[in-house]
């Protein structure tokens, strides 16, 4: 979910800035990028957070079943690494999705696609992940793999049609 | 030297069995690790771990045992010596069973 929120903040980002005229890729990258890194680290922490205190009352109730202390073995350890590698996908979900979005901008930057373009195809890009990510939940759930893809791409679909409208007429 | 073993053990679900019986078994000294569950709940298991080898190390085992969130409640069997020797059957075992 953390992709989606990354992807979802991004077409924001990428749409606010093409509504307001903010038409430079440096400023949209530079903008891309602090929102990933925050996204990232707000990732990271709130999730190793979380799963360590959920962990923890886990191994508490193991230890109280056992009546012995589990410290010092295979299941602390295992109980730790899971809670880091989770806080980790968690922090670099929202960044991979944020630099699929602004990867046209970076060829924006250096002359290769015009600005126009840069914002379209940022917009198709981030459309394509959020049906992905929606495939990929759907293939998870063992749910209609299009139908959940479509799911996903709708909340897109929405944010583009409000945001765009925003511009027009706001 | 101790050719087998046979204990009572609780253990967390997880580490399973498997993992649980190949840990044991990659000691050296032992030729063969088997365990069964004989009691389940939520959050525990009861096993029973029976161990043959030429020559287990009982303080590796318990290592083992316990590096896994596993404890022995008790040795329930052991034979030593060159020869492994089973339990004997004696009357007093016949006369129980008749009751």
């Amino acid at each position: 979910m953390n992709s989606f929120d990354g992807a979802m903040t991004t077409l924001g980002i990428v749409l606010g800035s093409y509504i307001t005229g903010i038409i430079s890729p440096s400023k949209i990258i530079s903008i891309g990028l602090a929102t990933a890194f925050a996204m990232g680290l707000s990732g990271f922490f709130g999730t190793y957070l979380t799963e360590e205190a959920e962990r923890e009352a886990m191994l508490k109730e193991i230890e109280v079943a056992m009546l012995q202390k589990l410290r010092k073995t295979i299941v602390k350890r295992a109980h730790t690494f899971a809670t880091l590698l989770v806080a980790i996908v968690d922090s670099l979900a929202p960044i991979t999705s944020t630099l699929i979005s602004l990867s046209p901008f970076f060829l924006s930057l250096y002359g290769i696609l015009g600005i126009d373009y840069a914002v379209i195809l940022s917009i198709f890009l981030t459309l394509v992940n959020l049906f992905y990510l929606g495939y990929f939940l759907g293939k998870i759930s063992r749910k209609s793999l299009i139908k959940s893809g479509f799911k996903m791409l709708a909340a897109g679909i929405i944010a583009t049609i409000v945001l765009l409208f925003i511009g027009k007429y706001g | 030297m101790i050719r087998k073993l046979v204990l009572d053990v609780m253990k967390p679900h997880e580490p399973s069995i498997l993992d649980l019986s190949k840990s044991i078994s990659r000691l050296n000294g032992i030729d063969g690790v088997n365990i069964t569950v004989y009691e389940i709940d939520r959050k525990v298991e009861n096993v029973k771990i029976t161990i043959v080898g030429s020559n287990i190390d009982f303080e590796e085992v318990k290592k083992v045992i316990e590096e896994n969130g596993a404890v022995i409640h008790s040795v329930d069997e052991v034979a030593t010596g060159k020869k492994m020797v089973s339990e004997s059957k004696t009357p007093q075992d016949f006369n129980v069973r008749m009751r």
